[in-house]
């Protein structure tokens, strides 16, 4: 049920957004950004063309598709995975992809290996690969607030940090919501320390399922405030990740019907 | 059991990646916004576009992050130059080649740059001020004639 609504989300926004992707890549953004990062820091993609970059979306698409449909779900999982990697290399200094789709590579790695995808929904699979889905999202969220507290200690709670990055937000993006946001050290404050709970702590969804439902929101509530703060949109490639959330208690109803 | 190793492969990645501060794609340890920041050391190079009018505006992409990682790159030859650093005397080169590119983006998405004679690079700078508040300064650094450009500027 996850892979079928991962699979469909992520296709739905593959679709939505090609064509500015398509743009983005004829800016020729190598030119200024410089070769992006490669597969484990080493292994680079070649350099697409358009129309090569048009081939693999194709064939990105259509094994989404492809396993959504259960049409030989593992191979289509291997070159979506693989698709995925050309796709997203050609683009990644674009705002809303960079380190966005990681958890979209780990999600199909994670399907690839997981012993479920070619079972019908109503037979009881195995609930490692869903686990490790929330695993990679948990991951996330705490290193993002470790390293806050490595690189500025409990300091990063008193505000003026983010207040700092809203009002450089606004300094070179004109982002006024990041400013009037930025005018309260008071209200930087608060959210800094609301930021930092909640990042530390969205590893308890794992041995506490039950507050899954509370962390899902407050996600999509931090994204949905980062994204019309500072224009920074997770949204777009973490919402099929975050369908692990949905699909879960429908699948578990499913199988308790069963038994 | 193979199964039991993915497992714990993919657990042992997530957490060496978080633990050693490494990217190694995918896998990442997510710094964003981490640094100590603070409005005293903040400081933003922007680009504004001198229309034939006279008017200043600021460059704006589609791709909006372009202006903001090209004014990074930019202050950071102007950091260069008053860190009298050994490849200080590059910064004049790296900020031509920027501007080319800028030029190019525009070119890109507007289709022609006759419309602007020059480009200006400006300081941006904010402070925090008890009785008024968020106070933004701005201060000039460079006004470059897009004629004096236009050698660099050959589309390709």
């Amino acid at each position: 049920m996850f892979l079928v609504l991962f699979c469909l989300l992520l296709a739905a926004q593959l679709i939505l957004n090609f064509q500015d992707q398509l743009d983005y890549l004829r800016t020729n953004p190598e030119r200024i950004y410089g070769r992006p990062a490669g597969l484990f820091g080493r292994y680079r993609g070649p350099s697409l063309s358009p129309r090569q970059f048009n081939l693999v979306a194709v064939a990105l698409i259509a094994s989404l598709f492809g396993i959504a449909a259960g049409v030989a779900p593992r191979l289509s999982v291997l070159i979506a995975l693989v698709c995925q990697f050309f796709y997203f290399n050609q683009i990644a200094s674009l705002a809303y992809i960079q380190r966005k789709v990681n958890l979209i590579a780990i999600v199909l790695l994670i399907m690839l290996f997981s012993p479920g995808i070619d079972q019908p929904f109503d037979q009881p699979v195995p609930s490692w690969p869903l686990v490790l889905v929330k695993a990679a999202l948990a991951q996330m969220y705490c290193s993002a607030g470790l390293q806050k507290l490595r690189r500025t200690g409990w300091q990063w709670c008193q505000g003026e940090s983010l207040q700092t990055y809203l009002v450089e937000h606004y300094l070179w993006g004109d982002m006024k919501n990041a400013l009037r946001l930025g005018r309260s050290l008071q209200l930087c404050r608060i959210l800094s320390v609301l930021v930092l709970i909640f990042e530390l702590t969205f590893v308890l969804i794992i041995p506490f399922p039950s507050l899954s439902a509370f962390y899902a929101i407050g996600g999509v509530i931090f994204h949905a405030s980062t994204s019309a703060m500072m224009r920074i949109n997770y949204l777009k490639y973490l919402s099929p990740v975050y369908m692990v959330f949905i699909a879960e208690p429908p699948l578990r109803l499913l199988n308790f019907f069963k038994t | 059991m193979s199964s039991i190793l993915f497992f714990g492969t993919l657990v042992a990645v997530l957490i060496w990646v978080t633990i050693n501060g490494k990217d190694i794609w995918p896998f990442s340890h997510y710094p964003m916004f981490a640094e100590p920041a603070n409005l005293d050391n903040l400081l933003v190079v922007r680009l504004a576009l001198e229309t034939r009018e006279g008017e200043l505006i600021w460059w704006r992409s589609r791709f909006y992050r372009y202006p903001e990682f090209v004014g990074r790159k930019l202050k950071r030859t102007y950091q260069l130059e008053r860190e009298q650093s050994r490849f200080s005397a590059l910064a004049p080169l790296e900020r031509r080649k920027y501007l080319a590119e800028v030029i190019r983006l525009i070119r890109f998405e507007e289709g022609t740059i006759d419309q602007y004679s020059a480009i200006h690079l400006i300081q941006r700078t904010a402070s925090a001020d008890p009785a008024h508040g968020l106070i933004i300064r701005e201060q000039s650094l460079a006004r470059i004639p897009l004629s004096e450009l236009r050698h660099l500027c050959r589309d390709h």
